[in-house]
């Protein structure tokens, strides 16, 4: 197991010209530009972890004049708040890394979801649009960015249910297959990146494959912003080299207290402090889309798994009975052995239910409960039953 | 082609097929609840779950195309141990009053855990957490979103197949449910009460109001006198509810059961479907006069049937201004209880006053339409009581009768005796054939050019079919339509009658008369007929209604002697005075919403 | 629709006093004397049918009458009064030629086109882990004794309204609370009362 110690990388902060590094672009071929993404080892900094140039690829050769590239802006998993400060801080990468991608992948309009609660960044970001657009037309490039709200709804952030709430619908998940470079938006073609996965995008034109890839381990390439809360000094937004080991991360975060980190937000691990040496943070390990979250010794992990559980009975789309059912009934549950109702041997059967949900729900949000519900329950169980 | 694997036996499929269907080719039925074959795929309820060799998740069999060396377990542990889980989610969510539930033995649900789910259930009761109340206020439809397990083939009906959309999901995760507009009674918004939805409901969510008990009531009354009245597509479908198989013809039997029952007169819709046509088919020529020959640009053409009352309902909220268009004729429902107070009550010396009209009906919207104000026309309540074609299979097991075993009856006499026009108002396009049948003949004085009388052009299944026929060698009084092209239309299922008004309305369709059943099949896929429905039973059962036409002695409306009875006795004419009174009726603009 | 009861009207305008809509009527009478009129309920709520007919017209037109804009249509009309009403979804319903109950179901879905009346202010209080963790039932009991109404409630004056929402992404300066789009952050029961104080003295 290699240890990277903390390394902090300033990629994504670094302010550059879009104009510069858009015109070298210009120069080079789709081909080209997608084969340097997949040289640098991208992968999708949401927390799912798609290899980023590959799905730049499967959406370039899709045949059809009408594509589009789509920003996932809905940053809500708990605990994250990375994407806000890179959408007020650095706006104009993401739109040229927007903008790159349609040139990959052949796409004349792009669509940044913002999630409703961060509606405050709209006229700022309205303002940057429109020098953006200014520079498109300047290079030549056919390519616009439309803004669209989200309204207070967390599975909007799923991609398929993305594409159901611009296209006007509940943002309920889709079946998959097709997958969204086959048919995504409109049912069509359609190439959707986290906020974050845009600028390293960039960045990656700007510095080159390899110097990306130098940063990180072999199977988490570069570097990350990781949203840091909970019991912790330093709470902040801090971007590091991907595949340090969670005790690493706790000694420069913690508080000197720490028994349990949630990587990944409700949707994410809860890494005990036993564990803390041998888990990487990183694809390898327990990915996270930059959701890092302490607890110290006075926190009760019943209350933590109960306000995830509560969170996600509320925030399912309700579609699927794996979910919709098996948050409620989850829930519910930990109450149940909690008050004595329920005997602590019914754990057992949540942790099975747990693991059904995890194979049997139609989208990532049902199948993510688990996560945190199983590692909650393992590592914490005395605290869940008295 | 693709070829793949599933529980180690090889299959070859074309593209595309869905693993649910490629392994019902291998004789595996893989249980579905949201699936529907009638509807789009959801992929939503889960049940349906397999695993797939090397796979991290398990894959919705409905949802999933088939890919090329795919191997499939379809009742591996991971899968069985799923799909365990999902059936006690959903009883958990589920209120299972089994034996007070109308659906109790027909319930895909309870189907389902009889299967795979005995014993104690795992999870806590979420139902007593809800503050559920049942939905009573329709005269058709009742809805109980304590039973519902948000499969949501109800939306999915009444959004694409009917194009109604009345019914919609509303919020989300805990809270999600079946809903109407700001959750108002179904008595209160678009619905049309077509009770498609019912249909498909696999539980008791959504089921007909019932009024088995009131019929029993009035029947087990010594002061009572019952009329009942068959509709046609009933006797297609009676069967299948009583054992039989689909496509079986019943009548003989279904009267013989409503004699045994105790219905004090077993009558027949079919004779009032006959009147209908000499009324309707009056009108209809009455205002092709006044547009050819009278140049009256006031007449509203084209007109349009009137006998679904789902399609009138629709029509009131969606076309309004249609309204003129639809023809003033009552349904043959509705002839028929205006009569029984009044013809038959007179002609038996009955005191209409004790006379209690039953009608059994494929449909749940007759239910709605004996409720409507203006249905009084004999004095009284024209029709008391509709029950469906299920509720009528439910009295027949209540009684005790084996219906395979009863020997055909005969319908009692002054208003049972029919044609073959009028059994073929069961499927789509049958009014039209009928009314086609009469019509030209009384122009021509000749039988319609159609080998048999069957005027294939307006039968069959697609959604919007046009017909033209050339009226040519009239009789004297109705030589201004020598040469005329008589242009029909006919849709069945609300959305394409949807799709065919708002073509009449842009000016892309110019059709002189318009046939429109709101039920996909015509009444034989009424919301009133056994459950299950598909395309292939509806089939089966269009085949019947035809084959009964073709079987009977009489096969044009015009022929039938007590409807000549009547009109020489009682009514006069078509579209005189006594008609307008008793048979011909006026509609109300709806709210769009 | 006054002027062909009333034919000495001079004006007619719809003005907004007291948080809910109006009708100035102004006529003359011999001496040009003026009346003010505060209709009734049935009277309020036609006018309110029509000022809602406006609004979604021009929203409509704004958006544009295809399914993709329907959010778009419905976040506009929110914008003003924080709430959808069921008058408000059926115009849409009829502007874009959609049921209502699509509509309806539409807009349940996503929390923040809430379809129960709110007021001018929505104060939503995040409840999720970070939050919950930094103090957020302190913050939620202040405001709720500042403004005395319970978590869910509305003011009598209709000016605020206190709900609870998920994480709003503010972890790091926890706790934190919406404020209509305004974010408030690092809060403390003072910091909160102080805040609540601005909303209620000047807007």
């Amino acid at each position: 197991m290699s240890k990277i110690p903390v390394q902090r990388v300033d990629l994504i902060f670094e302010k550059i010209t879009c104009k510069e590094i858009f015109e070298k672009v210009l120069q080079s071929k789709p081909e080209e530009i997608i084969q340097s993404v997949i040289d640098s080892g991208l992968k999708g900094r949401g927390g799912a972890g798609f290899p980023t140039g590959l799905k730049w690829q499967f959406a370039a050769r899709e045949k059809g004049d009408d594509k589009y590239i789509v920003c996932n802006a809905d940053e809500g998993e708990p605990g994250t708040f990375k994407d806000r400060e890179i959408l007020d801080e650095v706006p104009e990468k993401v739109f040229c890394g927007m903008a790159i991608a349609s040139l990959a992948i052949g796409a004349k309009i792009g669509y940044i979801y913002l999630r409703g609660e961060y509606k405050f960044l709209v006229p700022k970001l309205e303002s940057k649009l429109a020098d953006f657009h200014q520079l498109m037309k300047d290079l030549g490039h056919d390519f616009r960015i439309e803004l669209r709200l989200g309204s207070g709804a967390y599975i909007c952030g799923e991609e398929s249910a993305l594409f159901e709430s611009i296209e006007g619908r509940r943002g309920e998940p889709r079946n998959k297959p097709p997958y969204p470079t086959k048919s995504g938006l409109f049912h069509k073609p359609t190439c959707i990146n986290n906020v974050e996965t845009l600028v390293y995008a960039v960045m990656i034109q700007k510095y080159g494959a390899m110097h990306f890839r130098e940063l990180g381990t072999k199977d988490s390439r570069g570097s990350k912003v990781f949203s840091v809360s909970g019991d912790t000094p330093t709470a902040g937004i801090y971007e590091l080299e991907l595949g340090m080991s969670v005790r690493e991360f706790v000694d420069v975060f913690g508080d000197g207290d720490t028994k349990a980190v949630q990587v990944g937000g409700a949707a994410g691990f809860c890494v005990p402090r036993k564990r803390f040496d041998e888990t990487i943070i990183g694809f390898e390990g327990v990915p996270t889309g930059g959701s890092m979250k302490l607890f110290n010794s006075s926190r009760s992990m019943y209350n933590v798994l109960h306000n995830y559980l509560d969170f996600f009975a509320e925030e399912s789309c309700g579609q699927c009975t794996p979910c919709r059912v098996g948050c409620q009934q989850l829930l519910k549950g930990i109450e149940a052995v909690k008050k004595g109702e329920k005997s602590h041997k019914y754990l057992d059967e949540l942790v099975k239910l747990a693991a059904t949900m995890k194979i049997a729900a139609k989208c990532g949000l049902g199948q993510s409960v688990g996560n945190a519900f199983s590692s909650i329950v393992e590592n914490f169980k005395e605290e869940i039953i008295y | 082609m693709v070829k793949l694997s599933i529980n180690g036996l090889l299959v070859e499929v074309p593209e595309g097929t869905t693993i649910l269907d490629a392994a019902k080719k291998l004789n595996f039925r893989i249980p579905v609840l949201c699936h529907h074959d009638d509807l789009c795929v959801a992929g939503n309820c889960r049940v349906c779950v397999v695993e797939q060799l090397g796979g991290k998740a398990l894959l919705a069999a409905c949802a999933t195309p088939v890919a090329e060396g795919m191997q499939i377990l379809t009742n591996s542990l991971k899968v069985r141990t799923a799909r365990k889980h999902v059936i006690e989610l959903l009883l958990s969510e589920h209120n299972a009053d089994c034996t007070k539930c109308y659906k109790n033995g027909r319930c895909e649900l309870q189907d389902l855990s009889n299967e795979f789910s005995v014993g104690d259930h795992i999870f806590l009761d979420l139902i007593k957490h809800k503050d559920y109340t049942i939905d009573r206020f329709s005269p058709s439809i009742q809805k109980d979103d304590s039973k519902c397990i948000r499969c949501q083939r109800c939306v999915r009906t009444c959004e694409q197949l009917q194009g109604v959309n009345a019914l919609c999901v509303a919020f989300k995760g805990a809270e999600q449910k079946i809903s109407t507009f700001y959750d108002h009674s179904m008595a209160e918004v678009i619905c049309t009460n077509c009770g498609q939805c019912i249909n498909r409901c696999p539980t008791g969510a959504l089921v007909e109001r019932t009024y088995l008990d009131e019929v029993w009531d009035a029947i087990l009354d010594p002061e009572k006198h019952v009329v009942v009245q068959t509709a046609p597509a009933v006797r297609v479908g009676l069967g299948e509810d009583l054992g039989l198989v689909p496509g079986e013809r019943v009548t003989g039997k279904m009267v013989a059961a409503l004699k045994r029952l105790g219905f004090d007169a077993v009558l027949d819709t079919d004779f009032t479907a006959d009147l209908t046509i000499r009324e309707e088919g009056t009108e209809l020529l009455t205002r092709l006069k006044k547009a050819l020959v009278d140049n009256d640009k006031s007449v509203a053409l084209p007109m349009t049937t009137s006998c679904s009352p789902g399609w009138v309902k629709f029509i009131e909220h969606a076309f309004p201004e249609f309204l003129p268009n639809v023809s003033t004729c009552k349904s043959p429902q509705q002839m028929f209880g205006a009569l029984a107070k009044t013809y038959y009550a007179q002609t038996r010396e009955l005191d209409p006053k004790k006379i209690v009209t039953v009608s059994i009906m494929p449909c749940t919207a007759k239910k709605y339409e004996a409720d409507r104000p203006e249905m009084r026309s004999s004095g009284f309540k024209d029709v008391d009581y509709v029950i469906t074609t299920r509720e009528l299979a439910r009295m027949i097991r209540q009684a005790g009768i084996d219906f395979t075993l009863l020997k055909e009856d005969k319908y009692d006499k002054l208003m049972g005796k029919s044609t073959g026009a009028a059994v073929i108002f069961g499927a789509t396009g049958g009014v039209m054939e009928a009314a086609l049948r009469t019509a030209y003949e009384i122009i021509t004085g000749r039988e319609v050019p159609f080998e048999n009388l069957n005027i294939m052009p307006v039968r069959g299944f697609e959604g919007i079919r046009q017909a033209t026929v050339k009226i040519e060698g009239c009789l004297e009084d109705w030589k201004f339509l020598e040469g005329v092209e008589l242009k029909c239309a006919v849709a069945h299922g609300l959305s394409n009658a949807r799709e065919l008004m708002q073509a009449v309305k842009d000016g892309k369709i110019n059709v002189h008369f318009i046939e429109i059943m709101a039920c996909p099949g015509g009444c034989l896929g009424g919301g009133g007929q056994p459950i299950p429905t598909n395309q292939e039973i509806r089939e089966k059962r269009a085949a019947a209604i035809y084959s009964e036409d073709m079987h009977l002695p009489l096969r044009k409306s015009h022929e039938n002697p007590e409807v000549q009875l009547l009109y020489r006795e009682f009514l006069g004419e078509p579209l005189g005075h006594k008609s307008h009174e008793l048979l011909h009726t006026h509609y109300k603009e709806r709210e769009r919403y | 629709m006054f002027a062909k009861t009333l034919p000495a009207v001079t004006e007619i305008t719809i003005k907004k006093l007291y948080s809910f809509p109006v009708i100035v009527i102004q006529f003359t009478k011999g001496k040009s004397d003026s009346i003010t009129f505060v209709k009734s309920f049935n009277v309020l709520k036609k006018t309110a049918m029509i000022i809602n007919e406006e609004l979604v017209k021009e929203a409509v037109k704004k958006h544009g009458s295809s399914r993709a804009a329907l959010i778009p249509v419905l976040q506009e009309l929110v914008a003003g009064k924080n709430y959808l009403s069921d008058l408000d979804m059926v115009e849409v319903a009829r502007e874009m030629n959609l049921s209502a109950a699509d509509v309806y179901g539409t807009a349940t879905f996503y929390s923040f086109l809430d379809t129960r009346p709110r007021g001018k202010y929505v104060i939503r209080v995040c409840k999720t882990i970070s939050c919950s963790m930094k103090g957020k039932n302190s913050i939620l009991a202040t405001i709720e004794e500042t403004l005395k109404i319970k978590l869910g409630e509305t003011t009598a004056d209709r000016k605020f309204s206190l709900l609870e929402t998920n994480c709003i992404g503010w972890c790091h300066k926890a706790p934190a609370i919406l404020i209509n789009d305004e974010p408030y952050t690092e809060l403390t029961p003072q910091k909160v009362t102080e805040v609540l104080r601005e909303y209620i003295k000047n807007k």
